[in-house]
Formats: C-alpha cells, structure tokens, sequence
C-alpha cells in the first residue's frame, strides 16, 4: 500500500510518518509533498492508496487538492490531518470525499483508530 | 454578546504539549510577564484583526523545535549559546505555535489563526503596540530538552 503524506512542515511529516510506524502502518511505501500542488503533480503519475493531507498549506491547500482530484476524476482515499477542524471544515471535507479530519496534536491510537478502519 | 477567546491554563499548555510531544509536559504558571529578547507569534481573527500575541523566550524556540524534530537537544543548547537561530527552527516553533493556537479556542469561542512569528528583532513592535485584557505566562520543562517560557497575551 502507497501512502502520501502532505504537510508543508518537514518536521510534521517526519512526526506524520513516525505516527504512522508506531500505529503498525510502517510496512506500507510512504511518501512526502510539501504542499497540495506538489501532492497534485505526483499523484498525477502515480496513485497513492492513502492521502494524508495538512489543510493550510502554500499554493495548494489540502482541500483545494481535494477538489483538483475530484475534478480530475483521480479516486483514492483521502483524510486530512490538520491543526484546525471546525465544523465547516468537516462539512466541506466530508463534501469533497475525504474519510476522516485527525486533530494535530494527534496521537498513534487515533492514527490505529481512524486508519484500521479505513484500510 | 461579543464571543471571547479562551485562556490557557498550565493544565490545558501541558496537555497539548504533551500530546504533541508524545511526553509529559511539565507546566507552572509564571508570575513576571515579561520576557527579554523573545520570538513573537500573532493571531488574527476572521475579520483579520490582531486578537492575541504570543511571546517566548529564545529557550522555548530551540528547546520546542528541536523536540519537533527529534535533534539532539546539542544542536538545540548550540543555537542558544550562539543566538543564531536556523530556518528550520524558527518553521517548528511555527507549527509549534499553530498547533498550540486551539488552546486559545473552544467550539462556543471566537476563532482566530496563527499569522505570523516574529524573530526578537521583529517582535518588539508587535508585541508593543498590541493592547491587551488579559495575559497568562507559562514556564514549560519539555522532556529530555530543557525549560522555556510562553507568554499568552489576549484582547
């Protein structure tokens, strides 16, 4: 299983992927965007099974990536992780598909909680 | 009635810490509310109004960051030691500070986001010019790291 991680801050995606690894996801290929519009470009090429998306980011943000899929017809799963989670930004995210909204700061149960039932 | 903002206490600045950091956290709240040469971190509300200014001491900046990013907390006593803070140290307190911007938030509170941090030699003229109703200040043990100080300033 391909994993996407997308966060404009290094040190989050290194603490995302440590996350990841400490839940019993660490045997899956994982790989790093810094923004949504890198996300877009490598996605393009190759379909993750997982986007784990920041929603604040520079020129791209998180559901502006959600929606270029959408609009691209590109379908894989798609969960935000993301410091902000109010109730708008779970209408739309849940509007643009995505299967979950993680609260940063998280934990690994919430990652072995959310993903175990997705994946 | 206008909605306010949320005040932290030691308890909810060490809970989100610690959550953070996957450690304890240990939180006392400061008397003095002042802090020499600190970094800055403003918020802004919907309407894009400064609402509550963040000030913390070049320690917390090393100590919070270098912990982000697992660095031997060496590289993070270098940085104090010389008062040459990297990029990358300064983008951790950011998220450090993004994350810690919901501690300042409830879901019946006003909402606010993070804007921007500020470097000691940035950070004096915001945090000057910035009037506000209440301040709490906060000295933080980050596990295996070292102490720091945040100072919470809100309208």
């Amino acid at each position: 299983m391909n994993i996407m991680v997308v966060d404009d801050s290094a040190a989050m995606r290194n603490m995302i992927i440590r996350t990841l690894r400490q839940a019993g996801f660490g045997g899956n290929d994982i790989s790093q965007a810094e923004d949504g519009l890198v996300a877009l470009e490598s996605i393009k090429k190759s379909v993750p099974d997982l986007v784990l998306a920041d929603w604040n980011m520079p020129n791209m943000t998180g559901i502006e990536l959600l929606e270029a899929m959408n609009e691209e017809g590109i379908k894989t799963k798609f969960g935000f992780i993301t410091t902000e989670a109010t109730a708008d930004m779970r209408a739309k995210a849940s509007a643009g598909g995505a299967k979950f909204l993680i609260s940063k700061p998280f934990s690994v149960e919430s990652f072995e909680k959310v993903l175990s039932a997705i994946m | 009635m206008t909605k306010r903002f949320v005040v932290p206490s030691t308890e909810s600045v060490a809970d989100m810490l610690s959550m953070l950091y996957g450690n304890d956290v240990d939180a006392t709240e400061m008397p003095d509310k002042t802090i020499a040469g600190a970094f800055a971190a403003s918020f802004v509300c919907d309407d894009g109004d400064l609402v509550a200014v963040c000030v913390c001491d070049p320690a917390f900046v090393a100590y919070s960051g270098a912990a982000l990013s697992m660095m031997p907390v060496g590289g993070a006593e270098d940085m104090l030691e010389s008062g040459e803070f990297t990029k990358t140290s300064v983008d951790n307190f950011y998220e450090v500070i993004n994350v810690c911007s919901r501690l300042l938030m409830s879901d019946s509170s006003a909402h606010l986001k993070l804007d921007k941090v500020y470097r000691p030699e940035d950070a004096v003229a915001v945090v000057g010019g910035f009037s506000a109703r209440v301040t709490v200040g906060f000295k933080l043990k980050i596990p295996r790291y070292g102490v720091g100080k945040m100072i919470f300033s809100i309208v």
